[in-house]
Formats: structure tokens, C-alpha cells, sequence
């Protein structure tokens, strides 16, 4: 399994990064995961921290008014926490974990390419450079894609008020339908 | 010494062995079989084998956990998951090029082999056969990915297209680091399969396609085809260098060392078995060695993959179980090539 932030080095270490209060599982590899801690160190702003002032001079805050900030910070947490997002999405059909995913690479079920895929269509892009299928369709799905296409057709016959063609159309489609019903009982 | 044209061009494409397609196919609504638990996989395993039985009537179930009891698994079978009894292979006595992978990495894996590198040649059996299970089962598809897959790896087509390939030219050249990398680079897979129990190399090979989005199943087969071609040729043309560019002792040196092996060896297991025939095939398409023909090479090596048959023909002259097989290994090795010999005609 290769680094998800560099996608070139092997997957090392685990690296917990919080997303807008959302905190994301990567699997990178120690270079990226010891760049990441810099930035991330950088980001945090300083809290309670009496802060030298310009020139050397300390500027003092008073000492109620850090109390207060430290309570509401506190509450503050305690509401972060109680509505935080899920830490660890999974799918909603087999109840795989987005972790569970990552460490074995392989999915739990269809479903879950529903329930990653914002996350899976990327990945597949950089590992096959392409992410959208040109080869065979099912049969199944060649009745509904022959289907659709007949429906837009008497659309669009009707839009142009030519009703001997739609009537056509609509003799096939019904005749398609009938032979989809029949195959289903 | 005077370089004999007409016999040294005679198989079609030296080094060509096989090839193998395969679809991986997943049943919509079950978990994927390494999630799934047992009655769940065994549902999926009855109902994939209630299929295929339908379409052909001489489907056959084997679970994983008998497997070496069938016979000629040896050039692509693969390992097997930890749970055996509701995983396994369904074969087809009435073509046994033809078969499906139960509750491996997918639900199911229908897969066609073929002798030569003519991959189109059963491409349109293997559709076919696809098209009339997908009849009856209810595929994991999406039109935008095609196929799902319990990996993202071979999702789409999810085929794999492969050839068996064999490059003792570029081994004896020191030159298959740089066609592995250089076939990597236009994203094929290649994987030396030579047995470990072997000290020769025969430099056997698969190369695979590794992408399998974006383009449809034809291309992906021709591709592969076109590259396995180009390769072989090369690789031909490498064997001549070995020939007049070095000398054609280093070729008879490689060949007549395994030939030595074979004809003398005491315990030799199944896999070095077949990689010494490997070498002695190639010593043949060479024209290095007389007293045996291409065909049957061949015909041994079909033997060698049935290890029950070499049990049963040569497994009774020691009665140490331990030893057993690797003895009647190498008592047929020892048979099968007696009348062999390294013949230099250069
Ligand atoms: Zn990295
Ligand atoms: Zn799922």
C-alpha cells in the first residue's frame, strides 16, 4: 500500500489530521507523516500563552479575563465532542469502516463503493489513470440503458409534434417491457 | 560451424507456453467473500454453482481443501482463502480449459486458459459464458465502474489478461531487470514465477495488464497480445546474441546442466520438476538436444502437473512417506529423458 499523501513511498505509519473538526486516518509514510506534524504544529494558534510583546516588553492580560476564556474553551470542547462527526465513517449495508478499508484494501461489498467514493474515485484515478468504465455492460443493464433511450425518444418525436413516430416508439417500448416482465416471473 | 535456419524457426513463437483470461464477478446485495461469513459465502457458493449447472450440466464443485486430489491445477493455481469448504473451484468435465473460482478474492472468477498466447482466441468463449451466467445472477455493477470489485485494483472490466512466457535469452544475457522495469513503465504486470526449489532458473514469466478502466475487454486483450509478441520476439533475438554475439557454449552450458540434474537427481519435488522440463523445452526449441521433440516435452510435462499419475506410475520403489513423491519425481524425470542428450549443431 503506498503513502496517501505523496502516493510514492510505502505506508509506514498512521497519521490522525483534523479536517475542520473532523479528524481523518491517513496512512503515509514517516516523511510525509513527520511534514505533516510540522504544519500542523505551525497552524495551532498559541492558546493561554502570555506572550511577549514587541521589543521585549510582556503585554499582560488580565487575569479574570483569561479565566473566562479558559472556561468557555472547556464548554467549548465538550460541545465539539457531544456533535462531532462520525471519527470513522463505514457503509451503510455491511458496516465496514473506512479503516477497516484502508488497512486491508479490500472492500466489504458493492455498496461500499457508494460509501467511499468520494475517497475511491480519486484513488482509482491515480492507480489506473482512468475512472470511468467503457467495456461490457450486463445484459440486465442494457435493457434499462435501451429503455432510457427509448423514452427519450418519444420525448422528443412528441416535442416535435410527430406523433406517428412516437406511437412507434411507444409499441416498442411497451413491447420491451412486456418481454423484461415476462423474464422476471 | 554453419547456423541451420530452417530447423532453429520452426515453433511458431519460441517461448510462448499459455495464456489465461479471467473475469472477476460479484453478486449484488452479499458481502465480498473475505467479509462474509460462512453461511453467507456458502449461500453465494450454492448459488453460483445452481447457475453454472444450469448453463452447463457437467459443473462440478471442489472445495479448496481437496484440491490437490484434482488434476492438472498446477500452472495457475493460486493460494487459497483460510476457510476451504465454501470456497473452491467449479471445473467442467466438458471442457476443461473452462473454469469458475469460487469465493476467492470475488464471488466468483470465471477464467479460460489456452495453450498458446492466442488470448482473442477464447476471449469470445469466456463473453459468452459471462453473458449467460450474468443471466442468472445478479451482478455488482455501476456504470460508471463497471464491475465492482472486492478491490479497487481491478475494478471496471475487472479482467486480467495474462500470458506465460518464457525468457532464458534475456536470462543468460543479464538483461531481464531492464525488460521487467521497461513493461512495468507501460503498465504491465510481470512476475517471475521460478521455483525457489529450483537452482536453475528457467525464467518463467506472467505478464498481466495492471489497468483495467478506461479502455473495454478487447483492447486490453490485444494489448497484452501485441506486447507478449514483441517481447518473444526480442527475447528471440536475444537467443541469437547469446549465440553469435557470445558463445553457444553459455546456452548449451545452461541446458546441459539442468539436463544433468534431471537424468540424475534422486528426490526432485513437482516444481522443480516441471522447471527442469522448462529448461530442457527450451533446450529443444533451440535445437540443442537430440532424441526428443517439442511435442513431447509437452506431453511430459502435462504428466508432471498430475502429481497422482507420477504417484501412481513411479511411487513404489522406497516406502519412506517423507520421500515418497519427491522420488517418483524423480524416477519419472529420470525415464521420461533417458534417450536425451545435448547435441551441438552450430
Ligand atoms: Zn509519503
Ligand atoms: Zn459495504
Amino acid at each position: 500500500m503506498k503513502c496517501e499523501i505523496c502516493h510514492t513511498a510505502d505506508v509506514e505509519t498512521v497519521y490522525i489530521r483534523e479536517e475542520s473538526g473532523k479528524q481523518r486516518e491517513l496512512y503515509v509514510c514517516r516523511k510525509c507523516a513527520a511534514r505533516e506534524q510540522e504544519a500542523a504544529a505551525s497552524r495551532k494558534p498559541p492558546r493561554f500563552i502570555i506572550s511577549a510583546g514587541h521589543k521585549g516588553r510582556s503585554t499582560f492580560r488580565p487575569v479574570l479575563d483569561l479565566l473566562f476564556d479558559k472556561a468557555f474553551d472547556i464548554i467549548d470542547h465538550a460541545i465539539k465532542d457531544k456533535f462531532r462527526p462520525s471519527v470513522d465513517p463505514s457503509c451503510p449495508s455491511c458496516g465496514l469502516t473506512r479503516n477497516e478499508w484502508r488497512k486491508n484494501t479490500t472492500l466489504g461489498c458493492p455498496v461500499c463503493y457508494r460509501a467511499f467514493g468520494r475517497e475511491l474515485l480519486p484513488l482509482i484515478l491515480d492507480e489506473q489513470n482512468a475512472d470511468r468504465h467503457v467495456g461490457k455492460v450486463p445484459p440486465k443493464y442494457r435493457m434499462t440503458a435501451k429503455r432510457d433511450e427509448l423514452k427519450r425518444a418519444i420525448h422528443a418525436a412528441v416535442e416535435k409534434q410527430d406523433y406517428e413516430r412516437a406511437a412507434l416508439l411507444q409499441e416498442e417500448l411497451d413491447a420491451l417491457q412486456s418481454k423484461s416482465k415476462r423474464r422476471k416471473s | 560451424m554453419k547456423f541451420r535456419r530452417k530447423k532453429m524457426t520452426s515453433p511458431a513463437l519460441p517461448g510462448a507456453l499459455g495464456g489465461l483470461l479471467r473475469l472477476s464477478r460479484n453478486l449484488d446485495g452479499e458481502k465480498f467473500p473475505s467479509w462474509a461469513s460462512k453461511p453467507e459465502r456458502e449461500r453465494t457458493k450454492e448459488k453460483i454453482l445452481q447457475a453454472a449447472q444450469e448453463i452447463d450440466s457437467t459443473a462440478t464443485f471442489i472445495p479448496f481443501d481437496t484440491i490437490h486430489q484434482v488434476e492438472g491445477f498446477a500452472p495457475f493455481a493460486e493460494g487459497s482463502p483460510a476457510d476451504s469448504s465454501s470456497s473452491g473451484v467449479i471445473v467442467f468435465t466438458s471442457n476443461p480449459d473452462k473454469r469458475i473460482t469460487v469465493n476467492g478474492e470475488n464471488h466468483l472468477e470465471l477464467e479460460y486458459a489456452c495453450n498458446g498466447i492466442d488470448l482473442m482466441g477464447i476471449w469470445s468463449k469466456l463473453d459468452e459464458f459471462d453473458t449467460l451466467l450474468s443471466e442468472r445472477l445478479d451482478y455488482a455493477w455501476s456504470p460508471r465502474l463497471g464491475y465492482l470489485t472486492a478491490t479497487s485494483a481491478n475494478i471496471g472490466t475487472a479482467l486480467l489478461a495474462e500470458t506465460l512466457v518464457q525468457l532464458p535469452g534475456f536470462h543468460l544475457l543479464r538483461e531481464l531487470n531492464a525488460v521487467t522495469t521497461a513493461l512495468d513503465r507501460l503498465d504491465y504486470r510481470v512476475r517471475n514465477i521460478d521455483s525457489t526449489e529450483c537452482p536453475f532458473p528457467a525464467a518463467l514469466y506472467r505478464i498481466s495488464n495492471r489497468i483495467t478502466i478506461g479502455k473495454d475487454e478487447e483492447t486490453f486483450i490485444k494489448n497484452v497480445m501485441r506486447v507478449t509478441e514483441k517481447l518473444l520476439k526480442r527475447e528471440w533475438m536475444a537467443r541469437l546474441r547469446v549465440i553469435f554475439n557470445h558463445s553457444v557454449f553459455l546456452m548449451a552450458d545452461y541446458v546441459g546442466r539442468a539436463l544433468a540434474t534431471a537424468k540424475s537427481a534422486f528426490l526432485v519435488s513437482q516444481s522443480e520438476c516441471i522447471q527442469l522440463l522448462f529448461i530442457l523445452r527450451f533446450g529443444v526449441e533451440m535445437n540443442l538436444v537430440k532424441g526428443i521433440t517439442l511435442e513431447e516435452v509437452d506431453e511430459i510435462l502435462g504428466t508432471a502437473q498430475k502429481a497422482e499419475s507420477v504417484q501412481a506410475q513411479f511411487g513404489d520403489g522406497f516406502d519412506i512417506p517423507e520421500f515418497q513423491l519427491e522420488q517418483a519425481y524423480a524416477d519419472f524425470l529420470n525415464f521420461s529423458i533417458q534417450d536425451v542428450d545435448i547435441e551441438l549443431n552450430y
